[in-house]
């Protein structure tokens, strides 16, 4: 079973006149209008470095907002979206969600086009724990804890 | 005490801050709680900040100022006492579309007698438009009940005299602005004299600027304190108050006479300072006794 289901890159753009908008899906399997992906990956009142939990249909899904930086205007309100099974276990999701931002972040890889191009790299790597490469460089998804709520099915004898 | 009364306890004293995208709307809240200049990000929908001010709860909305969003300020109008409609008098191109947009609002401001209280800001950069040429371009002569005043939220130019009338409006309390000093001098962190604010007394502004005062201020920016608060007693002036922080150091000149605790007065200093370093202007000095001679306006 697959930790992340769905990925969603959104933005609200810092310079005047923009609007927010969805930037990337992947895969784009959604069937819900854009209107509802913009309200539940930049819920109302978002502001950089904060994680907010919604539910999607019958899954769940977990935003991390951040900064993207720009020189000539304000900074950009940026989103990274994962659409999750119920069962997978969001407090331990996010330390690799901040870990992933702060590393693209001090490797000057924290772009728009970066993160939509490697998007279906960036969750292999996270539903596989393994090591996602990004344009030569390496960050390695460290996650000793599970990721997914065992099977609830019970247990012992009847 | 049931569930309704608390909710209408909440929203008490509420106001709305509208305006196009980036004129400025949650930079000026966040300048009203920390005495700062603090650069946002796009606000995404709306966000609520809280203030108690002298005991008095106050509620802001900051609408997002995106076309997208704007359709959402009108039904934000509900129990609003306050609109502070926001224009950013430095982009010109713009007018005519927040004038589009504040004529939305009027319909229901002057239906609900909503006080409607227009911040004309980033004044640091375009000193030059009048507040008449921008009523004359919004056509706020045909509006009654409403207020108009400059500001600069990145310079603090302006700002504690609009907060003192939005307070009013918002209230019908009165605060009153203080003087925290008869000068305020800046110098950078070698000791270098910036700028000087304050009285018109040039025999201040000298005292500021030499003598043993510049050699205590050189010694003080060898040594490795910051944030500490060091006095100094004149017998001719008054008690001086100096700070240093990463980049500047401040002297604020302090009597008797100003009827304000000396605390109030170090708070204000530190504030100014953490204001310039905000900023960022170590990198620019030239921009120094700009910023300083703006933001001293909510403070001498």
């Amino acid at each position: 079973m697959s930790t992340v289901l769905i990925s969603i890159v959104s933005g609200l753009e810092g310079r005047v006149g923009s609007n927010p908008k969805v930037l990337s899906i992947f895969p784009n399997t959604l069937d819900v209008s854009e209107e509802t992906i913009i309200s539940k990956s930049l819920p109302h009142g978002a502001t950089p470095d904060k994680f907010y939990e919604d539910n999607l249909g019958s899954n769940k899904i977990l935003v991390y907002t951040f900064e993207i930086p720009n020189e000539d205007s304000r900074n950009d309100l940026a989103s990274i979206g994962l659409v999750l099974d119920k069962d997978v276990i969001i407090e331990n999701l996010r330390p690799i969600i901040t870990q992933l931002i702060e590393w693209l972040k001090s490797e000057n890889l924290l772009t728009y086009e970066i993160i939509q191009d490697h998007l279906p790299k960036i969750i292999e790597g996270i539903n596989n724990k393994s090591i996602i490469v990004i344009k030569n460089q390496a960050f390695n998804v460290r996650c000793d804890a599970e990721l997914e709520e065992k099977s609830r099915k019970a247990r012992g004898m009847f | 005490m049931g569930i309704f009364s608390f909710i209408k306890r909440k929203t008490k004293n509420k106001s709305i801050f509208c305006g196009l995208d980036s004129s400025g709307k949650s930079t000026i809240i966040t300048f009203l709680q920390e005495g700062r200049f603090v650069e946002h990000v796009p606000t995404m929908g709306k966000n609520l900040t809280e203030m108690e001010v002298q005991g008095v709860h106050l509620t802001f909305f900051d609408m997002g100022g995106q076309s997208h969003f704007r359709k959402m300020w009108l039904g934000e109008l509900d129990n609003t006492k306050c609109v502070v409609f926001v224009i950013d008098k430095s982009d010109s191109a713009r007018f005519a579309e927040a004038k589009v947009e504040l004529a939305k609002l009027l319909p229901v401001i002057q239906k609900e007698n909503i006080k409607l209280l227009i911040f004309a800001n980033k004044h640091d950069i375009a000193p030059d438009v009048s507040l008449s040429s921008l009523i004359e371009t919004f056509e706020l002569d045909k509006i009654s009940n409403f207020e108009i005043v400059e500001i600069s939220a990145k310079t603090g130019y302006g700002m504690t005299d609009a907060f003192i009338r939005f307070y009013s409006i918002l209230t019908g309390q009165t605060i009153k602005k203080n003087s925290v000093a008869k000068s305020i001098s800046i110098y950078n962190n070698q000791g270098t004299p910036l700028t000087v604010q304050g009285e018109n007394d040039d025999s201040i502004k000298s005292t500021q600027f030499e003598g043993g005062f510049l050699s205590a201020i050189t010694a003080f920016a060898e040594t490795k304190i910051n944030s500490s608060c060091i006095k100094f007693q004149s017998e001719e002036n008054g008690t001086f108050l100096i700070l240093k922080t990463e980049n500047f150091i401040g002297a604020l000149l302090w009597n008797d006479a100003l009827e304000i605790p000396i605390d109030v007065s170090e708070e204000a200093l530190k504030e100014l300072l953490d204001h310039l370093e905000s900023s960022k202007v170590y990198k620019e000095p030239e921009s120094v006794p700009l910023l300083v001679e703006q933001y001293c306006t909510n403070i001498l």
